[in-house]
């Protein structure tokens, strides 16, 4: 097989949930090698479903599947001593450590950047939490609407006269985790020519406020920042078509008239109160086409209308549903719907977030059961170059979480 | 001619420099967001970023971008005023190319011999039109890695597509997940599809410098900015080849976590957000708000019960929050150990002790527009934190130093390539910047 952009490094993953998981999967997927320890009752994820059969199943759950697979299951009790034993001897010939505990946590257990580090100068630490690892809202809880909230996107969002509203599916849970795997490799790469490692204090909140826009500047500026404007009308908008949902979106003037061109509504261009592109984003401007424009595109089959547009160049694109995303030419193209067989079942899932030429992005095994890999975790700490060499043994006959293991 | 091994010494500045990144050389051709944020961030860390741009066909983000247009000024070029282009573009060098000229395409080949990563968010056929596809640069230098970031990827039915911010987000199907639960699909509330895209487009080019550095071989990473942002869709996608149902939009609710939402505060259209994240977050939120009579009813015990008495208990939080001040209100329920915070906007953001406790922001003179605030890296570095060196280039401001100190040339040949256009400090009259 081919080399893989990550093989050859050994991640210590102790995250769970959402977004810690999702940067060790971008990882692992890459080809690092990602042991994920897990606490005895298992990464809540496991708990949260969807199940394939709605059942509460364990190592079923859609959610920990897609985020855990490529990666091998320890557990390990990191609130006793043998637990912890574990985890610094698996850090101790690890390249890079990820954690998204509550900031202070590691070094309550003993695990503190600095004593991992004494024991292994090119190890990387990268800590994911919502705000930090100190500052004032440091021990804030931090939930996928609160990091919207201050990570300056629920202000942008929604309807003018209503709340404003966040974005669905835990977006800033995989931002942030986006944002945490690039953080972890740029310091792994330093570490590469360096041999030194350090700590990554990865704040949620600063990742959203960096994709949520440059507010920030504007404000400084004394510019108007964005509130939610809702974007329902032109120069953005999506419509329902005759058979389902497009978005049109204008960036240039050459775009707004293609579109009256597309759409036989040149006799706007001749209405100085619509002759610029400029013009529809005056308050209430664009909603007087809305009536026009929504009866033009429900006339219309959305491949027709994307297909026409894409010919003009204006951006004009599907909005797809769930069933027509697993039907996209584009994605079938590309091949991007991959399938998965697991135990729990065969399950369809997104393919690579890029594609690299030389090296592949590929799901090697399925997401681990609880443990799977406790009875080969000795061989991957002897076989692994050590520095110190470690009493695992003893650490091993006080680790109480092989019992629950082995009662299986 | 020569080549030039090395940038180090070069840019005299800039070898001085220490980062993460420093010696990671970078020639930057994208415009927008998607390319600029993945070479902002090697920037923040150390990394020699040269922008470049062609002075008749700028980066529209000069020009303010999709959502506003900058008004001219009588103090200076209109595009040197843009907040969006300068906010992204700091750390990096601005040099003028016409790519559209065969002596343009050449220097941009002999910069390639000493650059690690070339960037560019072109439209697929764009670069192979000026014969600078991955295929034949990787001729030039062996060890190049480059990334594209189209809308939908350099392959495929849509490869040209055109798109952006907006219909990236809309491609990849996220209206259907974000929206009232009443009402119809909708757009995230900021414009961010294609910095989202670039921070996996970040991913993809560090492992593949990892992969150079390890082998010695570069390669192109394709980002189709679609899939990047569909790989957060894994479990509805999952969930569908199960049992092919789609999730509902569930507007500001959680179906795990209950109450949560977002409730108006005091002031003109101020608001809060607050989530019980579990059971004993919802017994502090009762004490917190004095409701004995919910912590004493059996339906609310679970989150299956609070999540059926939804609006019941938003109603009641709103009547709470509505006498409050937001930021008082969220310290009081996070002090109690409940997720809370205001509804924060750019001037929050910039008044924010949270941030300014960890220098988050900081504060960068630039020709045109003075002294102004910009965010940091997002993630702190104990050893080598990233940096803000210098704000954005003007347009060609750095045509002489970075084509006499790496590529030899005299002051006769820049004068030359002045005259037929192909560097530039100003935008040619006679030609529009918009195409």
């Amino acid at each position: 097989m081919t080399g893989q952009a990550l093989s050859g490094l050994l991640v210590v993953d102790l995250t769970t949930e959402i977004d810690g998981p999702y940067s060790t999967k971008l990882l692992a997927d890459l080809g690092a090698r990602v042991v994920k320890v897990e606490p005895l009752e298992g990464d809540p994820a496991r708990r949260l479903g969807p199940f394939p059969t709605d059942v509460v199943d364990e190592d079923a759950s859609a959610l920990f599947l897609y985020l855990n697979a490529n990666k091998e299951s320890v557990t390990a009790d990191i609130t006793r001593a043998a637990g912890r034993d574990l985890i610094a001897a698996l850090a101790a010939r690890a390249d890079i450590l990820v954690e998204n505990f509550e900031p202070g946590a590691m070094a309550r257990y003993g695990l503190s950047f600095e004593t991992l580090h004494s024991a292994n100068r090119r190890l990387v630490v990268t800590s994911l939490t919502p705000f930090g690892q100190y500052g004032p809202y440091a021990q804030w809880k931090g939930p996928e609407i609160v990091r919207q909230a201050v990570g300056g996107w629920l202000i942008q969002g929604g309807l003018p006269d209503r709340e404003p509203l966040m974005a669905g599916a835990n977006l800033s849970l995989y931002v942030s985790g986006a944002c945490c795997a690039g953080a972890t490799l740029i310091a792994y790469l330093n570490a590469r020519s360096t041999g030194e490692g350090q700590h990554v204090d990865v704040s949620a909140m600063e990742a959203l406020i960096t994709c949520s826009g440059q507010e920030i500047y504007k404000a400084s500026r004394g510019q108007v920042t964005w509130t939610r404007l809702g974007h329902q009308s032109l120069p953005f908008v999506m419509m329902p078509c005759r058979d389902g949902w497009v978005g049109i979106n204008l960036l240039f003037d050459r775009d707004w008239v293609a579109l009256c061109e597309l759409s036989g509504m040149t006799d706007l261009l001749g209405d100085p109160r619509f002759d610029k592109l400029a013009k529809l984003r005056l308050p209430g401007r664009a909603e007087e086409l809305n009536g026009r424009l929504r009866e033009w595109a429900l006339r219309q089959e959305k491949t027709w209308l994307v297909t026409k547009a894409q010919e003009r160049r204006i951006p004009v694109v599907y909005v797809p549903t769930m069933p027509e995303v697993m039907e996209s030419p584009q994605h079938l193209a590309r091949n991007f719907l991959r399938r998965v067989e697991h135990p729990a079942g065969s399950y369809v899932q997104p393919g690579p977030p890029f594609q690299l030429s030389v090296t592949p992005w590929r799901i090697t095994r399925g997401a681990p059961t609880l443990g799977s890999s406790n009875d080969t975790i000795e061989e991957l700490l002897s076989a692994l170059p050590a520095s110190t060499e470690l009493d695992l043994k003893s650490a091993w006959e006080a680790d109480p979480s092989r019992t629950p293991v082995e009662a299986e | 001619m020569d080549y030039p091994t090395s940038f180090a010494g070069l840019l005299s500045e800039e070898a001085r420099e220490t980062g993460a990144l420093s010696g990671l050389r970078v020639l930057d051709l994208t415009k927008f967001w998607a390319g600029p944020a993945v070479t902002e961030a090697l920037g923040n860390m150390g990394a020699q970023v040269v922008k470049v741009e062609a002075a008749h066909a700028l980066d529209p983000w000069r020009l303010g971008g999709a959502r506003q247009t900058v008004e001219s000024s009588e103090d200076g070029p209109t595009y040197e005023f843009s907040s969006i282009f300068n906010a992204v573009n700091r750390n990096k060098y601005g040099l003028t190319l016409d790519l559209s000229q065969p002596r343009g395409r050449e220097i941009l080949r002999q910069l390639l011999v000493t650059t690690d990563l070339l960037a560019e968010n072109y439209a697929p056929r764009v670069m192979t039109k000026f014969g600078l596809g991955y295929e034949s640069l990787r001729q030039i230098n062996p060890r190049l890695v480059m990334i594209s970031l189209p809308a939908f990827g350099s392959t495929g039915p849509w490869r040209d597509y055109v798109g952006f911010a907006y219909p990236t987000e809309q491609a990849a199907g996220f209206p259907h997940f974000t929206g009232y639960t009443d009402g119809e699909p909708m757009l995230w509330g900021c414009a961010a599809g294609d910095a989202i895209a670039g921070m996996l487009g970040l991913v993809g080019v560090l492992a593949a410098i990892n992969w150079a550095r390890e082998t010695g071989e570069g390669q192109h990473v394709d980002v189709s900015q679609v899939e990047a942002l569909s790989t957060f869709l894994g479990p509805s996608m999952i969930d569908y080849s199960w049992h092919r149902r789609s999730w509902p939009r569930c507007g500001n609710a959680d179906p795990a976590r209950a109450p949560q939402g977002c409730y108006p505060t005091v002031g003109n259209d101020t608001w809060m957000v607050a989530s019980a994240e579990d059971d004993e977050q919802w017994r502090a939120l009762c004490r917190v708000l004095d409701r004995g009579d919910w912590l004493g009813r059996t339906d609310l015990v679970s989150v299956a019960g609070r999540s059926a008495a939804r609006a019941e208990l938003d109603a009641g939080i709103a009547l709470w929050t509505s006498s409050r001040e937001a930021r008082t209100a969220s310290e009081e329920l996070q002090g109690a150990g409940v997720a809370a915070a205001p509804v924060m906007g750019g001037y929050d953001l910039l008044a924010d002790p949270h941030l300014a406790a960890r220098s988050f922001i900081e504060w960068i003179n630039r020709e045109h527009v003075g002294t102004l605030a910009h965010t940091g890296m997002w993630a702190k570095f104990s050893r080598t934190p990233g940096t803000i060196r210098r704000p954005a280039p003007t347009l060609g401001q750095h045509n002489r130093q970075i084509l006499t100190e790496l590529l030899g040339l005299s002051s006769a040949d820049l004068a030359e390539m002045e005259s037929n256009g192909v560097i530039s400090t100003q935008v040619a009259s006679s030609r529009s910047p918009l195409r």
